[in-house]
């Protein structure tokens, strides 16, 4: 398993639990599941891209036009196991 | 789901396997429960005498037929890995199992006429592993040294048989694809975001008992190599939804098709985690219909509590680095959780009305 150089803030372990639990999403439903606002989340889910804890990608067919989702590693890592949901 | 794989080749195998029940039936009812006794019409026991007479020597061909067909559904199984059970539903696979029965049948005739009578078990023995591992097999008699193929001197005693059995497998091939054209298609109709097909594709995967944990993790992998935004969207959800064809299997894809056609109103039903579509329809609406004051209105005019006010009201502040379209569906989000769907349906159709 990759290990991450990067330490989570309550907030950002909040976010990748709720898509580990919930599954991908659009940034703005992440948002408003975590009460975080969409301006902070934008800002989060792109230094998260960039640490490999999440792929945030274009979507068309989502109401604010992105998609997110947990990387497999970074499943690994809050649950604690390799991989397993 | 009106789609059918192959529904001539399934009833096909019903009619014979019911025909061979039958005749079986009809062999055990008059050889062991008819009594032969003097209330028996005078023709009964010769006809017992020939139907036993019948019966074995037709039971050496039934059981080296049955071995060729085995042989021949083993053959598919093991070509058609990913999709064992619709390969051998289609109109080729039987072709080529029943052309092993005949092929095994006309093996043993052969060995009879031009042997010496021998026992069964050496029959059994020639014909069902000699005869098959013979057509199966390629004798390289010599071979140029550093060649390949090319270069060999080689005698192909299956030669008749490898060009009907390749034959058969670029049909059942083309058949398959067809078949999993369709599915791909109808599994993007239904289900046409990236995030419901890889949330199923991902519940696909981590459901299935039978992956080793390297098995399971390599194809989560290969699934979050889709998602690569490098990736253009529309190969992304054919690949996925591929992905939960090859995982699932046909029939797991036509449950999802059928739970998507007969209750609309909650399309995903592989994955709890998935929104309901009609909620989708809903964010939508609030997106398009309202600025991001207006959704600041209906929040204050829809609930009195302070700290869903006060977090919509933040959210809809000017913000350069996100779009008005952003901003809004977050709020759309928020509302549906802390309001409901309904209540908040009700409004925008009073409202529009």
């Amino acid at each position: 398993m990759k290990r991450f150089q990067f330490e989570l803030t309550d907030t950002e372990t909040k976010v990748l639990n709720t898509l580990a639990s919930r599954g991908a999403m659009s940034p703005s439903q992440v948002a408003a599941e975590t009460w975080i606002l969409p301006g902070d989340m934008r800002t989060m889910l792109q230094e998260m891209s960039s640490a490999g804890f999440v792929v945030l990608r274009e979507d068309s067919n989502s109401p604010d036009g992105w998609l997110v989702a947990i990387t497999n590693n970074a499943r690994g890592f809050v649950n604690g196991s390799n991989g397993k949901r | 789901m009106t789609e059918n794989i192959a529904p001539t080749s399934a009833s096909i195998g019903a009619k014979i396997l019911l025909l061979l029940v039958i005749l079986l039936s009809f062999v055990v009812v008059v050889l062991l429960v008819w009594p032969v006794g003097p209330a028996a019409p005078t023709w009964m026991g010769p006809f017992q005498g020939d139907l036993r007479h019948f019966t074995a020597v037709l039971a050496p061909f039934l059981v080296i037929g049955f071995v060729g067909g085995l042989i021949g559904v083993a053959e598919l199984v093991s070509t058609f890995k990913t999709y064992p059970r619709e390969a051998l539903l289609t109109r080729w696979a039987w072709v080529l199992i029943f052309a092993n029965v005949f092929a095994a049948i006309a093996a043993l005739l052969i060995l009879r006429a031009t042997t010496s009578p021998m026992s069964f078990l050496m029959e059994f023995l020639i014909v069902a592993f000699g005869f098959q591992g013979i057509i199966r097999t390629r004798f390289v008699l010599a071979k140029q040294v550093g060649s390949d193929k090319d270069g060999e001197v080689a005698v192909n005693l299956g030669w008749l048989y490898d060009q009907f059995s390749n034959l058969a497998r670029r049909q059942i091939d083309l058949e398959l694809m067809n078949n999993r054209r369709t599915a791909v298609t109808r599994l993007l109709q239904y289900y046409p975001t990236l995030a419901e097909l890889y949330d199923i594709a991902l519940y696909t995967i981590t459901a299935r008992e039978t992956l080793t944990s390297e098995e399971e993790q390599e194809k989560l992998d290969a699934l979050e190599k889709l998602i690569d935004p490098k990736a253009p969207e529309h190969f992304a959800k054919t690949s996925i939804a591929l992905m939960i064809l090859e995982n699932g299997g046909q029939s797991y894809v036509n449950l999802l098709l059928d739970q998507a056609m007969n209750q609309p109103d909650t399309a995903v039903l592989a994955t709890a985690a998935a929104p309901p579509a009609r909620q989708d329809t809903l964010i939508r609406r609030l997106v398009e219909e309202y600025d991001l004051d207006g959704l600041v209105a209906l929040t204050n005019q829809l609930t009195d509590d302070e700290a869903t006010q006060n977090y919509v009201r933040e959210a809809a502040k000017p913000n350069p680095a996100i779009s008005q379209a952003e901003q809004k569906a977050t709020i759309a989000h928020f509302l549906i959780q802390q309001i409901g769907a309904d209540t908040l349906n009700r409004v925008m159709d009073t409202a529009s009305s």
